[in-house]
């Protein structure tokens, strides 16, 4: 069964890297033999924690989604850019700080893909109306709103399937690695300020288009507005305490996503429709394909193998938490993060228990294995930033600036995705080494 | 019946090259549903809808929410007149055609305004050559008039 498990896991990488069939087709044909080739039983498949589908993850996505769907309907995300812009005067490079703080605060708190999506058109209108390039709007925006999607477990799928493999909860991550997020961010738009600071400017009177833009106009439904908000509050809320409480993070969500669905009044039709199946599907295959292979032993042979290449022990992790930054952000700017970290959870949670003994909480969540998690989780999902291929929000406005007549070509994506992923992983392993093992 | 007996003969037909302020103030300008890109030999080779010009005009990121928060407008369609002046009638038509034949039935044309949201179908014959289109209307026309019998309908 080892070698069946690992051709076809081999297979389906190499389908979904390649991009020439659509990748959750590959990730359920590669589900749909796993089982019945009988590398794992549908039992497994679809009940066992360790081998089959993680439905934490699942309903978490879901009910997130279900909620952003609502919420998008009520403009505010309009609203608040047109305001922002407002507050920047019109001036571009103060636009550009205040779009990149809003895109990365709510990639923080829904997904990275709905937050470009809404934002996006706002920002070529007000390139438009100042006459000036789109395009390193637009890139910022991209790259904000993955490195806003990493600060929180909510904030991207990655983080979703670490924290529930490794039994993290929300402040976990907001006291681990929101902090870093925020330095980040703040060294980013200092050396975006040298970049762009003088290059940036527009005459006086393309700043009053901009002042005389009417953002009241944006909100459609405020009483919808008043109710979502509540609720995306008291939801997050939960997600702060779900650890206190013994919830898992998808009860939360999915208790916030019914309250919003019975009072919004909305048709659950038209929500549910707008939930991304194909990527919760593509999840679902996934993770099948995965407990395949750590049933027939791939994902342990992997794990010694590693455990070889960076001689962690009981009392240093050190080489594995550098090694992970870097390969997890070199992987993720090359091939998709979702499959990418689906493979490092199982491999990890191996390594965890033979280096630490015993199994759950005690090996995975062991202070010298923490670090582990977070240098997996910052490499993944900054990674992202490398390549115009490397997340959904870069592939999401590379396509919209394209379809708006200004198509960002892949090279000229790297030429700020590069440098900003280098910087990113760079404060990231500075961060950990010191946090964790300097003063750890 | 055949359609080629009841179509619209009246078409608006331009050649590929036309340019695009040539073409906008043409297409305005008459009173015809579509305008047809023709060859030399007068063979259809495309269509050019009232919403092909339209979204020419606008930003394709364009909103009615987003656009409700400018006070005016005028700038942003002039601007995208002057990015597309250097269209041809061959950059801005639908080139995946659906088409009738002239010795094609009322029934078939009437189906194939079920199967799609045309306003209008062109008509060839069978050497290509656009010799009229059938809207909608002049289908329920004829329906009326001369398969229902009904005298008001003419």
């Amino acid at each position: 069964m080892f070698w069946v498990a690992t051709c076809i896991f081999v297979v389906c990488y190499a389908a979904i890297v390649s991009e020439k069939i659509h990748k959750t087709k590959v990730a359920l044909a590669g589900a749909a033999l796993t089982l019945i080739l009988k590398v794992v039983t549908q039992e497994d498949a679809f009940h066992s924690v360790e081998l089959g589908v993680d439905w934490n993850v699942i309903f978490l996505l879901i009910s997130m989604m279900i909620m952003v769907n609502i919420m998008s309907k009520t403009g505010v995300f309009q609203y608040v850019a047109i305001k922002a812009a407002k507050l920047g005067r019109g001036n571009p490079f103060s636009i550009m700080v205040i779009f990149s703080v809003i895109t990365a605060i709510a990639s923080a708190l829904l997904d990275n893909v709905t937050t470009v999506l809404l934002l996006a058109p706002v920002t070529l209108l007000i390139a438009d109306e100042l006459e000036i390039d789109p395009v390193p709007f637009l890139i910022t925006e991209a790259l904000a709103s993955n490195i806003g999607g990493t600060a929180t477990l909510i904030g991207d799928p990655p983080n979703i399937m670490i924290a529930s493999k490794a039994g993290l909860n929300f402040m976990d991550f907001i006291v681990h690695i929101a902090p870093i997020i925020v330095l980040i961010m703040i060294v980013w738009m200092i050396i975006w300020k040298i970049v762009f600071g003088k290059r940036l400017h527009v005459s006086e009177h393309l700043k009053v288009r901009i002042m005389g833009m009417n953002e009241r106009e944006m909100i459609k439904d405020p009483k919808l507005l008043k109710k979502s908000g509540v609720i995306l509050g008291l939801t997050i809320l939960g997600f702060m305490l779900h650890g206190f409480l013994h919830f898992e993070p998808a009860t939360i969500a999915l208790a916030g996503a019914a309250t919003l669905l019975l009072v919004s009044g909305e048709d659950p039709h038209h929500i549910l429709v707008e939930v991304e199946w194909p990527t919760i599907f593509f999840f679902i295959g996934l993770f099948i394909i995965i407990g395949g292979t750590v049933k027939a032993g791939m994902i342990s042979f992997m794990s010694v193998e590693m455990i070889k290449l960076t001689a962690p022990t009981a009392d240093n992790s050190l080489v594995l938490s550098m090694v992970m930054v870097w390969f997890s952000g070199i992987a993720s700017a090359i091939v998709d993060n979702i499959p990418f970290v689906a493979t490092m959870n199982p491999l990890l949670v191996e390594m965890a228990e033979k280096i630490f003994g015993g199994t759950g909480v005690d090996a995975l969540q062991h202070a010298k294995m923490l670090p582990v998690w977070w240098a997996l989780s910052l490499g993944a999902c900054l990674g992202g930033n490398g390549t115009a291929i490397g997340a959904s929000a870069n592939v999401i406005i590379v396509g919209m600036a394209e379809k708006a007549g200004k198509p960002i070509s892949f090279v000229r994506f790297m030429k700020y995705g590069v440098p900003v992923t280098m910087l990113t992983l760079a404060i990231s392993t500075a961060y950990i080494y010191i946090r964790y093992y300097y003063f750890g | 019946m055949k359609i080629a007996e009841f179509m619209n003969t009246e078409l608006t037909r331009v050649p590929p090259d036309m340019d695009f302020a040539t073409l906008l103030a043409k297409h305005a300008s008459t009173g015809t549903r579509h305008t047809y890109v023709v060859d030399e030999e007068g063979r259809l080779i495309g269509v050019i809808t009232n919403l092909d010009m339209l979204s020419k005009m606008v930003p394709s990121y364009l909103t009615s929410t987003l656009a409700s928060s400018i006070s005016d407008g005028g700038e942003l369609i002039l601007k995208r007149f002057e990015e597309n002046k250097h269209l041809t009638a061959a950059d801005v038509m639908q080139r995946d055609l659906v088409i009738l034949n002239t010795d094609d039935t009322l029934i078939e044309a009437n189906v194939r305004f079920h199967e799609g949201r045309y306003n209008a179908i062109p008509v060839v014959n069978t050497e290509g050559v656009l010799v009229g289109d059938i809207g909608r209307k002049e289908i329920l026309r004829h329906i009326a008039a001369d398969i229902c019998g009904l005298p008001g309908a003419v």
